[in-house]
């Protein structure tokens, strides 16, 4: 049937989804950013990409013949996801407003934007957001559209050439999509 | 006033498309109304994102949620609605359903199911019946979806051969996985016959169809091959071609307005622009799956009836079932196999296609003293989606997350290393006072019509019922060699398999239907999704939904002619049987 599989999965995730992962949360700011008096600054979205970019490279770092964040494209996938109609407005805002908090957090506790920190700061920092719910949830939201470019068809942005599947020994099935018309045009 | 159709099918599943092909080619003018698209079978890709990460194949959660409640851990119980939940009680809304995108794991139900409560007994707490009709009555028709679907399968030699009115099935099998074979080695070691699965999968070119591709994707996707025996191109492709019969997708029925005397009047839609539109015919014909069905039903009402179409008896979303256990699953690792059998365990494309039937019926005390009704275990390889898989995986087993390398080698680890030879457990899902569909006083959909609410309780012998199945699944890997063999045998239904809700009886205070799942209280209303069955068998249900589907047509074609007066002057429904 495989479906009762993916429902039994699906079973799982959403206790973790709904306990551990509360996108509902999103107004809720991670326990680091809440103090008193303090307006968190809203980014350009262009600084907001560079942010996001050195996350993924944080995340998901590139390795000898092994790929990473920039080898997959994962942060076009990721534009290609906050402009589909497809993604809940909650999650893109949650994106949005993660990284304003992240920033946030850096130029607090590190008086020093994310892109400009170290490897390892920057990896501490992911840490410690890591710690509240909200931060988690945040974090988690974009591995998962990491993991998405890393497996999805390359039509959709990331996985050029199909190299996470060959990384991952992954066969693809066929026929595979030719382009996304199908994923836009048919259907819900 | 002018009728438009002499039927109107709603839902174009399985439960609608034998209908349509049945009365179609009978000469009957039919006409079917499916809220979701028409698809073509080149439309159909093996594409992960639009067949799970994404919704294109069923409503957009926020536009048609459901509300469910459910059992806590201390089985207090919780409502949510699902979009909330991350959980999705549609399943395939498009012309042919969620028939598109299933496996085709083919079932028929055994004679025994359909007198559950004479042959077993009673059990507290659960409403068991017995069917109205009979294996017998019912097995011309599976006989007849051999045919017209195009199933594959070997019959075993262990099957009793009153139970088929033919020898064997009009295809050989589909190719099979070379892990069968393993399969087939264990079970005999253990003294154990497997019974060799039916497919409703064309395994050679027939019927205008081709045979299937072997792309190792099938269950929940749609077939681009056309050999996936769908309602869409088994029954209602068939039924456009006789030019009695029109499909009208993206129409979203509404409700069914009724008159004084009881007879449905009208059918009112909203069409692909959102205009309301309505139609008419003589005979109505509900298969929206079985949720879907109670739901309409019950927003239907009308002059005769306050409480529901066909629901003065209060019986309409009663007894809804599912189908009851679980899963497992045991991993061989490729560095411990030799390289021919690591090899045999890579390849993609054929099927498994092999069950265990023994335990149909249990006689073992360590379950209970006495006989009771057992089920199957169906074997197949791992499901080929990766992201959801990939995505697990950055959870470690305390919950915490993980990324960077740690991430990568243990994606690698999962990915690379080694296969998993998975389970599927299915026994009876006992209905129960506390598995039903009721509108939700709050909760609308995108059109502003109150939405169904679920309450998705279980009886807990399902659970025994589970446990003593999937033990016997992990003895037999466990003799295969397989490493970290566990299972999960949960009273969480899978949505997919939904039954119940509308049951057919003879008793109109217990039952809404009559045994030709013709409404009791409405002359022109029959429902054939799988919302007639009271008990649902311990095996999936399309295979029973399209037969019994075929057998209610012959009884619409019957009503038809004789209400107005017509002979029936029209081929019979076996001379179009033959691949
Ligand atoms: C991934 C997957 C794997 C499966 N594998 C198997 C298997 O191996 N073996 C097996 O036997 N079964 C399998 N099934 C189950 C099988 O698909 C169902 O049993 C069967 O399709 C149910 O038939 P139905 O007519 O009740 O519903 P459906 O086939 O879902 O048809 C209902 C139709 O009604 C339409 N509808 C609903 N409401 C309205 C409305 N208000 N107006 C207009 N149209 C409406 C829906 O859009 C839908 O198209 C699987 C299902 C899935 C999803
Ligand atoms: S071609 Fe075969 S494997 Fe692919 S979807 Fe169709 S029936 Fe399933």
């Amino acid at each position: 049937m495989y479906k009762r599989v993916i429902y039994t999965v699906t079973r799982r995730n959403f206790l973790q989804t709904a306990l551990a992962i509360p996108l509902a949360t999103a107004t809720a700011l991670p326990a680091c950013a809440t103090a008193t008096n303090y307006t968190i600054p809203i980014l350009q979205p262009a600084k907001m990409w560079q942010i996001l970019d050195s996350v993924q490279q944080v995340l998901f770092p590139s390795e000898p013949n092994i790929p990473g964040a920039t080898e997959i494209n994962a942060i076009n996938y990721l534009r290609w996801v906050m402009s589909d109609p497809k993604t809940p407005s909650t999650v893109k805002d949650f994106i949005v407003q993660g990284t304003n908090w992240l920033e946030d957090m850096a130029i607090r506790t590190k008086q020093q934007t994310f892109t400009a920190l170290t490897l390892d700061d920057q990896e501490i920092i992911l840490h410690q957001i890591s710690q509240s719910t909200a931060g988690e949830a945040w974090l988690a939201t974009l591995l998962t559209y990491i993991i998405e470019a890393l497996l999805t068809d390359p039509i959709y942005g990331g996985n050029p050439n199909g190299i996470g599947w060959q990384w991952l020994q992954h066969t693809p099935g066929y026929p595979r999509p030719h382009d996304n018309l199908a994923y836009r045009t048919l259907g819900y | 006033m002018a009728i438009d159709y002499d039927i109107c099918i709603i839902g174009s599943g399985a439960g609608g498309g034998p209908v349509a092909y049945s009365l179609a080619r009978a000469g009957y003018s039919v006409l079917i109304l499916e809220q979701g698209f028409f698809p073509r079978n080149q439309d159909f890709y093996k594409d992960e994102m639009a067949t799970a990460l994404r919704k294109i194949y069923t409503p957009q959660p926020q536009d048609e949620p459901h509300v469910i409640e459910f059992p806590d851990a201390n089985s207090q119980w919780k409502t949510n609605l699902t979009t909330k939940l991350n959980w999705n009680f549609w399943n395939g809304n498009m012309v042919g359903g969620s028939s598109n995108l299933m496996s085709g794991f083919f079932h028929r139900m055994q004679p025994q199911d359909f007198r559950l409560l004479s042959e077993y007994g009673p059990i507290q707490d659960a409403n068991i019946v017995d069917w109205p009709i009979s294996y017998s009555d019912l097995e011309p028709y599976y006989t007849a979806v051999e045919s017209i679907v195009g199933i594959s399968g070997t019959v075993a030699n262990t099957t009793d051969p009153t139970l088929r009115s033919t020898a064997n099935f009009p295809l050989p099998p589909t190719l099979e996985h070379p892990v069968t074979n393993w399969l087939d080695t264990a079970c005999d070691q253990l003294g154990l016959v497997p019974l060799k699965v039916p497919r409703a999968i064309l395994s050679r070119p027939t019927l205008g169809r081709n045979s299937c591709e072997y792309s190792g994707y099938c269950g929940s996707f749609g077939c681009s091959s056309g050999a996936k025996g769908s309602s869409r191109v088994a029954f209602i492709l068939p039924a456009l071609a006789t030019g009695n019969c029109q499909v009208r997708p993206h129409s979203k029925v509404q409700r069914l307005h009724s008159n004084t005397q009881g007879k449905i009047t009208e059918v009112e839609y909203i069409d692909a622009t959102g205009t309301k539109q309505s139609v008419t015919a003589k005979i109505y014909v509900i298969a929206c799956q079985a949720i879907e069905t109670c739901r309409l039903l019950l927003l239907s009402t009308g002059p005769a009836f306050p409480y529901g179409l066909a629901n003065n008896q209060q019986q309409v979303g009663k007894n809804l079932i599912f189908s009851g256990g679980g899963t497992g699953s045991g991993k061989f690792v490729y560095a411990d196999l030799s390289p021919e059998r690591a090899a045999q365990l890579r390849v993609m494309g054929p099927f498994i296609n092999r069950a265990l039937d023994t335990w149909y019926t249990i006689s073992d005390t360590k379950l209970a003293p006495g006989r009771h009704k057992g089920g199957i275990i169906e074997f197949m390889l791992n499901h080929p989606n990766v992201v959801k898989k990939a995505d697990r995986v950055k959870w470690d087993s305390q919950g915490k997350l993980r990324w960077g390398l740690e991430l990568k080698r243990h994606l690698e680890n999962t990915f690379t290393t080694s296969r998993s030879l998975h389970f599927e457990v299915f026994n009876d899902w006992l209905p129960n006072a506390n598995c039903q569909v009721i509108l939700d006083s709050q909760t609308k959909d995108r059109w502003g019509t109150p939405v169904a609410r679920v309450r998705i309780g279980y009886h807990p012998w399902d659970l025994k019922v589970g446990n003593f199945l999937a033990q016997k699944a992990q003895l037999l890997l466990t003799q295969l060699g397989a490493k970290h063999i566990h299972s999960t045998i949960t009273g969480s239904p899978p949505p997919n398999l939904q039954a119940g809700g509308c049951r057919f009886g003879v008793d109109p205070k217990q039952s809404v239907l009559n045994p030709n799942c013709q409404a009791h209280e409405v002359d022109n209303l029959y429902i054939t999704d799988g919302s007639f069955m009271p008990t649902g068998g311990s095996v999936p249900y399309t295979w029973t939904i399209y037969a019994n589907a075929l057998r209610v047509a012959a009884h619409i074609a019957n009503h038809i002619s004789k209400s107005s007066g017509v002979p029936l002057e029209r081929p019979r429904l076996h001379s179009h049987a033959g691949v």
